[in-house]
């Protein structure tokens, strides 16, 4: 009989701990080019409203450091804590948020759908506020899974096999690398069906309540950009202009008003933008296409630059 | 709780630890605590059918024990067991089936009756437990075993949850006793059972269940070429001894971890050379259970040669239904039981094949034998893997009947698995049949690995680990896979 060599047994474990991160960090899809950097003066938070809208090229033109870390229908509470790490990772000046999926009214622990949970987490370093994410946000039977990236995705070697020789490299440094700053330009053009209502009709009171998740995160959002010296805004993209969206609008518009946040609602001034829906529209009235967050985008960082938003508060001119 | 599940890999390691910090005389308890516990995972009431079976086997051993000197009370003790636990089995696996035949008869008359249990599942692993159970019954009516007094280490015996729902099924005689055994922690064995688990899962995850892409697929497609029926024909054969040798494996290792000795299921039986050897190297547990309580208590070979073969004949046939209350089954069985029988009739001949054949020409006999065999037993897979007698009929006719050999790699690649998957399934069928060689020749991979120096040994197993995770199909892109055996 031989006895367990303790050392040796925790040795092995550790080793063998160590080959399946390996492992998992080889077959894991993204590590985003966000964290490459350690200050931005900007980072831009949302869903895919946010990444088809702001882009980061255009604020650098204006000698602004940005980052688009919208991901694709991300609900209100992974932002949050999409911002907590953000902000661990770096030093940000500004956040500005889009806040198209306050219409939302799910809650953490709720089902979500897999690609919404993959487009978040994919995009996230390992960290203790992703941690917290899948242990607050995600549905208790799918936690593990989300935690450990090999259950996901060790059948990607499938693909990875597929890959040209020169993307080998993807495998020690990332795909994220070249990501267009968070930014996703969509290049497609579909007008909508119906046409939203007009400016007019937007600024009629709408029957939306916001969920009490939505209150609950926004107010933490703002408590945490409060303990960081970082700068609030809000700004609501052109698309979509649904009664929800113009309910949700309606709504921060109070909130900012009550907080003294900036807050900049695209969907009253699409027609100052210049957005022409037959050009500007990727996809029937959901997104800006590569023209439409052009325009918006400039407008904006001419916002952010006039009013110099992209430094810390009590750090532009004429703010104590 | 599968085998392939987090919930077992959880399970395990800590049902481990308290084994083995326990002291002995706990040890049961916890135990069948854990053994019930792993089949609730399942269903929950089903326990309730386990404990029954348990009860009814316990006290009629302990009736049986009792009227020993009493034949006809002790028989009768005894049949009243077998009434009650066939009874059970018959009830949850072959009611529907029962009831479906009538229907056919009555609806030549324009009658039906409906099936008022239609509903009830069948429960887990209840062919295995109470065949075990039965065993153990038959064993003390026999006078081979004392009655158990002490009910639950008898309930452990039969719950014991490596091996409750998918065997091996183990003999009383081999297992019950081990309970008692003082198992300390050996590094060796356990090193050595989780070697064999590891193996389990490798052919589970990485052969069974990505061959089970392809196979489904084409079994589940009309009007194919027929050679896509012939490489799924082919291709089940493995599946189906990856999974349930798999299973047996992990179940083996397990047990091996806690000191528990269980009796080995497969022995590379692809390699054998006849249909009647390939039956001594498969699920090895489940023939000699037929062999022992049922081929020699019909006279066996010792009532001539004709009822030799009516027995082989029942026995493959009540084989065939213990697996599933179909025709298809009943027919896989008595194939088998043919096969078995022109074997020997055809013996004289393969015997002068023998001695004519020396040399390399040995060599090129056995392996043709081999060939043989195997093309025999997959055969009678087909109507295994079948949904119905049709089902098995239509297949066999698009293999013989629909074959062209200009196959494109497109049609191949579209169904279920890619060029890598059947890469991947190649090595590690090669890695099967290097192992199972290694086996027919004496030879136990496991002991050379574990008597490498440690840097080697840590590779090879991290190595083998690393592999079965990229390359196996698990997580949560697909569906934990039930073990094939689970439904019988």
């Amino acid at each position: 009989m031989r006895k367990l060599n303790y050392k040796t047994g925790l040795a092995f474990f550790i080793v063998l701990s160590l080959a399946i991160t390996g492992l998992s960090r080889l077959t894991m899809p993204f590590i985003s080019d966000f964290y490459y950097q350690d200050h931005y003066d900007v980072v831009f938070f949302g869903t895919s409203e946010s990444f088809t809208t702001f882009d980061p090229h255009v604020m650098a033109e204006y000698g602004i450091s940005s980052y688009n870390r919208g991901r694709m229908t991300q609900p209100i509470y992974m932002t949050y804590y999409y911002m907590l790490d953000a902000i661990d990772a770096c030093d940000i000046n500004t956040i500005v948020l889009e806040p198209h999926a306050l219409y939302d009214d799910t809650a953490p622990g709720m089902e979500l759908k897999q690609e919404v949970i993959d487009s978040t987490l994919n995009n996230m370093r390992f960290s203790k506020y992703k941690v917290q994410m899948i242990r607050e946000c995600l549905e208790k039977d799918i936690q593990f899974s989300n935690l450990f990236y090999l259950d996901k995705y060790h059948g990607r070697w499938q693909q990875m096999a597929q890959w040209p020789k020169e993307n080998w490299g993807y495998l020690f440094r990332g795909e994220g690398e070249g990501e267009n700053l968070g930014f996703q330009p969509w290049t497609t053009y579909q007008a909508m069906d119906e046409p939203y209502p007009s400016v007019e009709e937007r600024k009629e009171p709408k029957d939306f309540e916001m969920s009490e998740t939505g209150v609950e995160y926004l107010d933490k959002i703002y408590d945490l950009c409060q303990e960081n010296n970082i700068r609030l805004i809000v700004a609501k993209s052109v698309y979509p202009c649904n009664d929800s969206d113009i309910g949700v609008a309606q709504y921060m518009a109070k909130w900012c008003a009550d907080r003294d946040v900036p807050f900049y609602d695209y969907m009253m001034a699409y027609e100052a933008l210049g957005i022409i829906e037959e050009e500007d529209d990727a996809d029937g009235g959901f997104h800006l296409n590569i023209n439409g967050a052009d325009k918006v985008s400039r407008h904006f960082a001419q916002v952010l630059y006039n009013n110099e938003y992209y430094k810390k508060p009590g750090e532009a001119t004429g703010e104590q | 709780m599968l085998f392939n599940s987090y919930s077992f890999i959880a399970f395990f390691p800590i049902i481990c630890i308290l084994y083995f910090l326990l002291p002995h005389k706990y040890r049961k308890y916890m135990l069948l605590i854990a053994s019930y516990y792993f089949y609730m995972g399942w269903n929950a009431k089903y326990a309730l059918l386990l404990l029954l079976s348990t009860a009814v086997t316990f006290v009629a051993g302990l009736g049986v024990d009792h009227f020993k000197d009493n034949p006809s009370k002790k028989k009768l003790v005894l049949t009243g067991s077998l009434i009650f636990n066939l009874g059970i089995l018959a009830f949850f696996k072959y009611f529907g089936f029962i009831i479906l035949n009538i229907n056919k008869v009555l609806g030549s008359f324009g009658g039906e009756i409906t099936n008022p249990f239609s509903r009830v599942l069948l429960p887990v692993g209840i062919s295995f437990y109470i065949f075990q159970a039965l065993g153990y019954s038959i064993d003390v009516y026999r006078g081979d075993l004392d009655a158990e007094k002490d009910f639950f280490k008898y309930a452990l015996f039969v719950s014991f949850f490596p091996q409750l729902v998918a065997g091996p099924i183990e003999r009383s005689k081999n297992l019950l006793n081990q309970f008692d055994e003082v198992h300390t922690f050996d590094y060796r064995r356990m090193c050595d059972g989780l070697l064999q688990m590891l193996y389990g899962y490798f052919l589970k995850l990485v052969v069974a269940d990505r061959l089970s892409v392809f196979v489904d697929a084409v079994y589940n497609s009309a009007g194919l070429n027929g050679i896509f029926y012939l490489l799924a024909s082919v291709l089940f054969a493995f599946q189906i001894y990856c999974d349930f040798a798999g299973y047996s494996t992990i179940a083996i290792g397990a047990s091996r971890v806690m000191g528990f000795r269980l009796m080995e299921n497969f022995n590379a039986p692809y390699l054998s050379q006849s249909v009647s050897e390939f039956w001594r190297r498969w699920h090895i547990s489940l023939s000699t259970w037929f062999r022992d309580y049922l081929y020699i208590p019909l006279g066996g070979n010792r009532k001539g040669k004709l009822r030799k073969w009516i027995n082989l004949i029942i026995v493959f046939g009540v084989s065939g239904l213990w697996h599933g209350a179909a025709y298809t089954y009943v027919a896989w069985g008595l194939l088998n039981g043919i096969f078995q029988i022109f074997g020997e009739i055809l013996a004289p001949i393969k015997k002068k094949a023998d001695t004519i054949c020396v040399g390399p020409l040995k060599y090129v006999h056995q392996i043709l034998r081999t060939v043989a065999t195997f093309i025999l037993v997959d055969f009678t897979w087909i109507f295994f893997r079948a949904t119905s007698m049709g089902h098995a009929f239509g297949v066999i006719r698009e293999i013989v009947t629909n074959t062209t050999l200009s196959l494109g790699s497109d049609e191949l690649y579209q169904l279920g698995l890619t060029r890598h998957d059947f890469r991947i399934a190649i090595i590690a069928l090669l890695v099967m049949l290097f192992t199972d060689i290694c086996r027919y020749r004496g030879m136990v991979i496991r002991e050379k690995i574990l008597d490498m120096v440690i840097p080697l040994r840590w590779l090879m197993v991290i190595i083998s680990v690393l592999f079965i995770l990229c390359f196996g199909i698990w997580g949560s892109g697909y569906a934990e896979t039930q073990f094939i055996y689970f439904q019988f």
